[in-house]
């Protein structure tokens, strides 16, 4: 275990971002957390799934909802509620802690995403315990579904889940695990989001290779450190992104336009991004729900989910959060592999480009071939 | 919705005390001439920005012990036909006492670099600001780059051309904007 300091979560963060392929929760809201609580003399711990015991039990907890900016119709609508002085994550942990009366000795991020993994480990420094090293995804994803832990054949059951103004919801049983998405999802939808506790995990599962995506915390923060020290030393930053996530370039351009709506509590969308330098005359298409998911060149299918597409601006490194788009933008598109745990058959019914309903099926972005 | 032109971004520096400037790159501030009459203009500002251009992030630094702010500005061609806009991203780097010991500024802290930073502009482009408006953003410190003198701050201002109808329709929705002041 260790505590990790100011610039390892800052780390975190910004390799989180990138990671977190459009979606994953708002990097300004995960630094901002971070802040706050290290201001607030919180401690901030990281442990590696082997320092288990086996019957102590971790959990995964993050937020669901859209990211499409609330309505003044909703603003108002909600305004009047009483706030929970807690945050809605850490709330649903100790919901779901009560509920099953269990040793909680640590808790595991829903995903990889500047918002959301913080959100977990803010949500472990304010119980007092540990995160692990370790999260259900590997990268940022759309649904409950895409948890490592049900494509590995374990539960995600019993789930808590706590709304902002205080509303629990304990389920413990699902008819099926996309029924946790529709019922968390609905109570989001008139709740502008919820905090989510579920997956929960004895030690001695948490441990097994192929159930949790194992190390994504110290991934991200070797990205994040990538990041910083290019800055520092005046490198080519993406470039040294790419190297750190043993990435590749797919694309560079311009956007050319981009459209997105807010369907069913989910932001979904398209971009599309015309070739500059050897890419000229290209048309590179990226289609979100959420989170970048399946990409075409030139009407061909290129890198598609479960491995990482993001977005990331020529001018500033920064990687794009859907829709942040600006039409005339620079950019580049670059991609990492997924982990292993979702290349099974299990993992690409769960994850696979299929899964979202685009017809082709998964390539490994290490396959791909670019010119 | 988020739609605009393309950018074409130029750099000007300004030197530590607060005027003398040193121009490094081309200036294209078409719609900034100087002239005898000074052009209303609003401002609207979002300070601790944590993602500036990197070709600024690199000019600061190169400067860090001459140079407190540093600008770079981008002409949006496309909206600068309408109605007069610039994008332009500004680096300070300031004392620990300024943050009172915090990772960012305060909205009282943003304000003051708000004032700091509409006196450069006024000289710069030869303008009057009207009005000013404050994004509700946490103002992070950057945190890269810090030294002895003090940490960096950078802020992305969006300068455009005064016009009454724009603004009320601005303040009818004022829904990015948190602070709106009179200078």
């Amino acid at each position: 275990m260790r505590t990790l300091t100011k610039q390892n979560l800052e780390d975190i963060v910004v390799g989180c971002s990138f990671l977190g392929t459009g979606g994953g929760g708002s990097f300004a809201r995960g630094l901002q957390r971070v802040y706050e609580d290290l201001e607030a003399g919180l401690t901030f711990k990281l442990m590696s799934p082997e320092e288990m015991q086996d019957d102590d039990y971790a959990a995964a907890t993050y937020g669901v909802g859209s990211t499409a900016p609330p309505t003044d119709e909703q603003k108002q609508r909600y305004a009047k509620l009483p706030h929970m002085q807690e945050r809605s994550t850490t709330g649903a942990f100790r919901l779901l802690q009560k509920y099953m009366q269990k040793n909680f000795v640590a808790t595991i991020a829903g995903e990889i995403g500047p918002g959301n993994t913080i959100a977990a480990m803010s949500a472990a420094a304010h119980i007092g315990i540990a995160q692990l090293d370790a999260d259900t995804v590997g990268r940022a994803a759309p649904e409950i579904d895409q948890n490592a832990v049900l494509a590995a054949g374990l539960p995600i059951t019993p789930a808590a889940g706590m709304t902002q103004y205080g509303d629990e919801l304990i389920l413990s049983h699902v008819a099926t695990t996309s029924r946790e998405e529709d019922l968390f999802r609905a109570a989001s939808m008139v709740s502008m989001g919820i905090g989510v506790a579920d997956t929960p995990l004895p030690g001695r599962d948490a441990k097994r290779k192929g159930v949790l995506v194992q190390g994504s915390i110290s991934q991200a923060e070797e990205l994040g450190r990538a990041y910083r020290t290019a800055i520092d030393k005046n490198h080519d930053v993406i470039q040294a992104v790419v190297e750190a996530g043993h990435g590749y370039h797919l694309f560079e351009g311009k956007i050319r336009g981009f459209q997105w709506k807010d369907k069913g509590g989910y932001l979904v969308g398209d971009v599309e991004i015309s070739g500059s330098g050897k890419f000229q005359g290209s048309i590179f298409r990226i289609a979100y729900k959420n989170e970048n998911l399946v990409s075409w060149r030139d009407g061909k299918f290129s890198v598609t989910c479960p491995d990482l597409i993001t977005i990331v601006v020529k001018e500033s490194a920064r990687a794009i959060s859907n829709p942040d788009f600006e039409k005339g933008q620079e950019v580049m598109v670059i991609g990492f592999s997924s982990p292993p745990n979702w290349r099974t058959p299990r993992g690409l019914e769960l994850f696979g480009p299929r899964h979202f309903g685009f017809d082709t099926p998964y390539i490994p972005i290490e396959q791909m071939q670019w010119t | 919705m988020l739609g605009g032109a393309t950018r074409r971004r130029d750099f000007i520096y300004l030197g530590c005390a607060n005027i003398a400037y040193m121009t490094l790159g081309t200036v294209r501030a078409v719609a900034w001439k100087p002239t005898s009459v000074r052009k209303q203009v609003t401002v609207h500002a979002r300070i601790g920005e944590m993602f500036p251009p990197l070709a600024l992030v690199h000019r600061v630094r190169d400067c860090e012990h001459i140079s407190p702010v540093v600008i770079a500005n981008s002409l949006d061609n496309g909206m600068l036909a309408v109605r007069g806009r610039q994008v332009v991203y500004v680096g300070v780097r300031m004392s620990e006492s300024a943050f009172r010991h915090r990772n960012k500024l305060e909205r009282r802290g943003q304000e003051t670099v708000l004032r700091r930073l509409g006196s450069e502009i006024e000289t710069q482009f030869q303008c009057q600001i009207v009005q000013t408006t404050l994004d509700p953003n946490p103002g992070f410190r950057y945190p890269y780059l810090g030294n002895t003198t003090g940490s960096l701050v950078f802020s992305r201002l969006v300068i455009e051309e005064y016009v009454e109808d724009c603004v009320a329709a601005k303040l009818c929705n004022p829904l990015p904007f948190s602070l709106v002041s009179r200078i």
